[in-house]
């Protein structure tokens, strides 16, 4: 007995995947919100092309168009990741850098193992008649190889990556919520030298440190706390203030979907 | 906004009571990047569960049942009932079994609900470590620190314990590596004396000391694996070959210094977690076969990665405990506070970059 509904399940959840990450391109567009662009737009190309995988009657473009097209997308995500060391290098400037430098990472991975379902797995190419519902679990020479389980051991580390990434919203949310928005938090410090900077001002310049505000009567100044840093694109899902985001934590529940079915494909169809 | 307003502000006002802030979200720390490391191997055993054979009969009758052979009835019998329910029922089974792994899997990774996760996790881990492995064979008295023993699923278990999220956050708090937080560095040491230690005293068992049973060991697991791998495997049989007592020995003389090494200094026990760390691999690569996961199904990489997992665990955070001194004075008037919304920066949202945002160009 073959667990035919799983694979049917998928290739649905992969259409649905797809289609919002479609939807995101088109309302950031009209309504201005902020979205990444390069990935949603692999999202939707992943979506499809692994529904075809999944059930061969949903089989869209050939093998070979979307191998061009896999490998295209590897160069800009190694590109885009070659951009972000030279100009942010390894370490940056505040406590999630991690997630920040991964984001790339993860999806040149994603997109280097759709190239690798294509050209090494039999499923997606000559085989793909018979769809993978009816696969057999023998190994193959693919899978010999241990690349397929490489592939999705690393798939599967950026889903958990990314799982633990989700409540960093649940705070900007909070934060952002209520009668009275944009509340900083300040942590009271020793005093400083007179003349503090503005908060305003330093936030505006992009300073790593915290801002400095004095504080009349107390002898105390107030330091923002990590709110005053500055953003980019490949971190802005992960900036609390950014509320023209759209839709943070369901761009994450894509690339944690992307990641399994991706996983479950490359272990199963080995 | 003026300062006056915010000192105005900051009297008698605190921001808990104001905000009913969710608990700051903070970059992953060692502990939590071990979490996540366990999660991700759960999320790998719940899709190896999702292979096609695992919801077929032979799951039960194929995998579960020979489990029983050699155990005591207490075993055996659990095992057999298990496995004629999960043959009977195997699409179920099949599907049940990769569901829990994959929660867990899920509930590690999802901040909230690590504990109840890890909680499953210990039971589920348990379950499987007496049915699925049939208590790692140690009461059947084949087992062999080479090929599992004493077990994958107990290290789940004992991982989820070490690593579970104490009160104490604090990297550098108590003995200074993470598994020292949950009940201290003593007895997290003893936890790891006793598991290496009864490593050392299993191969030292009477059935590993036979002239032939490290070379059988490893050949049985060659068998069904890829070429470049089975070669190894019969390469280092061949090497073992008639010297199963000297081969056990040699073992259990690593596994007695990677057991005592824990009391070394912090220095000394880095190595001692190398060492620790290289025999895991060697074990994984050469005895376990990575756990079958190439040679066909397999429900788990076997213990290999989870004994490195635990060593990463034991990793000393710093080398030499901080200088104890007198506390830090307390800061009058520190507090958190707020500042209304006027006082807010007015932040950068923007930045030239290297990727591309829709609606803004």
């Amino acid at each position: 007995m073959r667990p035919t509904w799983l694979v049917e399940a998928l290739a649905a959840v992969m259409l649905l995947t797809a289609a919002y990450c479609l939807g995101r391109l088109v309302f950031a567009r009209v309504r201005a919100r902020s979205t990444h662009v390069d990935v949603d737009v692999a999202h939707v190309a992943m979506g499809v092309a692994m529904a075809g995988m999944l059930l061969p009657s949903l089989r869209s473009l050939s093998s070979g168009i979307w191998e061009i097209l896999f490998a295209a997308m590897a160069v800009w995500f190694a590109l885009q990741i070659v951009h972000f060391v030279r100009r942010w290098g390894v370490r940056g400037w505040d406590d999630d850098h991690l997630h920040h430098a991964s984001h790339y990472a993860t999806h040149l991975a994603m997109v280097v193992a759709m190239l690798y379902m294509f050209l090494a797995l039999p499923v997606a190419g000559s085989v793909a008649a018979e769809g993978m519902s009816t696969m057999s679990s023998a190994p193959s020479a693919a899978a010999a190889s241990g690349l397929p389980l490489i592939f999705a051991f690393v798939l599967f580390v950026a889903a958990v990556w990314y799982g633990d990434s989700l409540t960093r919203f649940a705070r900007a949310r909070t934060a952002g919520a209520g009668p009275a928005p944009a509340l900083v938090v300040l942590e009271l410090e020793q005093p400083e030298p007179a003349g503090g900077v503005p908060a305003a001002e330093a936030a505006a310049g992009g300073r790593d440190a915290g801002a400095l505000l004095p504080v009349a009567g107390q002898g105390q100044v107030a330091t923002v706390v990590a709110r005053s840093r500055p953003t980019f694109a490949g971190a802005k899902v992960l900036c609390a203030h950014d509320r023209r985001w759209l839709a943070p934590r369901l761009e994450i529940a894509t690339h944690i979907t992307m990641c399994f079915t991706m996983g479950y494909m490359l272990i199963v169809m080995r | 906004m003026s300062a006056g307003t915010l000192a105005g502000v900051t009297r008698g006002w605190s921001l808990r009571r104001v905000v009913p802030r969710a608990e700051p979200w903070c970059a992953p720390d060692s502990r939590r990047i071990l979490q996540l490391s366990l999660a991700a191997v759960w999320l790998f055993d719940g899709v190896l569960q999702l292979q096609p054979y695992m919801f077929t009969q032979a799951f039960g009758t194929g995998m579960i049942a020979p489990m029983a052979h050699g155990n005591p009835a207490v075993v055996a019998d659990a095992i057999t009932w298990s496995a004629r329910v999960t043959a009977g029922h195997s699409m179920l089974a099949g599907t049940a079994f990769a569901s829990i792994q994959l929660l867990i899997a899920v509930g590690i990774a999802w901040r909230p609900t690590v504990r109840a996760a890890l909680t499953v996790s210990v039971v589920w881990s348990l379950g499987v470590w007496w049915i699925g492995e049939g208590a790692g064979d140690l009461f059947a008295g084949t087992a062999s620190p080479l090929t599992g023993a004493p077990g994958a699923a107990l290290l789940y278990a004992l991982l989820a314990v070490l690593l579970w999220p104490s009160r104490s956050d604090d990297e550098t708090a108590g003995g200074g590596f993470v598994a020292d937080r949950p009940f201290g560095a003593l007895p997290a040491r003893l936890i790891w004396l006793v598991l290496w230690g009864g490593l050392g005293a299993l191969s030292l068992s009477s059935g590993n000391r036979q002239p032939e049973a490290v070379r059988d060991a490893i050949n049985t697991m060659a068998t069904g694996q890829p070429h470049w791998l089975s070669s190894l495997d019969q390469a280092v049989a061949r090497e073992v070959a008639g010297r199963g007592l000297e081969a056990s020995v040699v073992v259990a003389v690593i596994f007695g210094l990677v057991a005592l090494g824990i009391f070394a200094p912090p220095r000394m026990v880095r190595g001692v977690l190398i060492l620790a760390a290289a025999v895991a691999t060697a074990i994984w690569v050469v005895g376990e076969g990575f756990g079958g996961v190439f040679a066909g199904p397999a429900t788990d990489p076997n213990s290999g990665p989870l004994l490195i997992l635990l060593a990463a665990a034991f990793w000393p955070l710093r080398l030499s405990r901080p200088a104890a001194g007198p506390p830090a004075p307390a800061t009058p008037g520190v507090s958190s506070a707020i500042i209304a919304a006027g006082a807010r920066p007015e932040l950068p949202t923007e930045m030239p970059t290297p990727g591309l945002t829709a609606g803004q160009r």
